[in-house]
């Protein structure tokens, strides 16, 4: 399991030292979900890669049916599409959808509606999110303050 | 393929063609103990702890 923690948790490394099996990429400050993802993406070791929230909201129990489709059929990636059952509020969902079709008409219809985070790929996909796609346009003063950690000044 | 339907083996060549013989689960967490321990909890009760087929670290 990869956790991709945003601030130093002494329960993160608890639960590594109870399990080698999970691996934490610490980061330095809050860069954010898409952020934390990617490097979790960029140190995933395994043949597929699930990708999911930590809070329960998508069942863990169909990562087995996630993987069994994926093997089974064509595709490199499995995604969790929201049934009408299990729903967000209504003007959540409105908002969202509203983003999505403002996304897609600009982008040619890429990004399925009602699909979460929850999915499951090839490691090799995942790799399509490592440092070969980073931003190549940069403002490095703004970076140097992106990256966090303390910075102290000093005259000169 | 296994009677464990979760367990390792159950992963392991279950496709010639495309095997699994590590997951990785890629998990987000800020400031979010509580939930992390549960979530942590949850992929026990499904896999087994230290199954064999979960990642390896990346620091390992």
């Amino acid at each position: 399991m990869m956790a991709a923690a945003t601030t130093p948790s002494s329960c993160c490394n608890a639960l590594k030292a109870a399990d080698p099996t999970i691996g934490i990429v610490d980061l330095s400050r809050n860069f954010g979900k898409e952020i934390a993802l990617t490097a979790g993406l960029d140190y995933a070791r395994g043949d597929v890669v699930v990708v999911i929230d930590a809070d329960l909201q998508h069942p863990p129990e169909l990562i087995p049916q996630f993987i069994t489709r994926w093997q089974e059929e064509d595709a490199e990636v499995v995604y969790g599409k929201r049934g009408v059952a299990v729903g967000r509020e209504p003007r959540k969902k409105g908002t969202s959808r509203a983003f999505l079709r403002v996304i897609n008409s600009l982008s040619g219809e890429l990004i399925p509606v009602d699909a979460g985070d929850f999915r499951i790929l090839s490691r090799p996909r995942g790799r399509r999110f490592g440092p070969g796609s980073r931003a190549t346009h940069r403002y490095m003063k703004g970076l140097f303050a992106w990256i966090g950690y303390r910075q102290n000044p000093n005259a000169l | 393929m296994s009677a464990a339907p979760f367990g390792g083996d159950w992963f392991i060549g279950a496709s010639r063609d495309k095997p699994v013989r590590f997951l990785s689960i890629v998990v987000p967490a800020y400031n979010e103990n509580d939930v992390i321990v549960e979530f942590n909890r949850a992929i026990i009760g499904l896999f087994g702890k230290n199954s064999g087929c979960l990642a390896k670290s990346f620091r390992e």
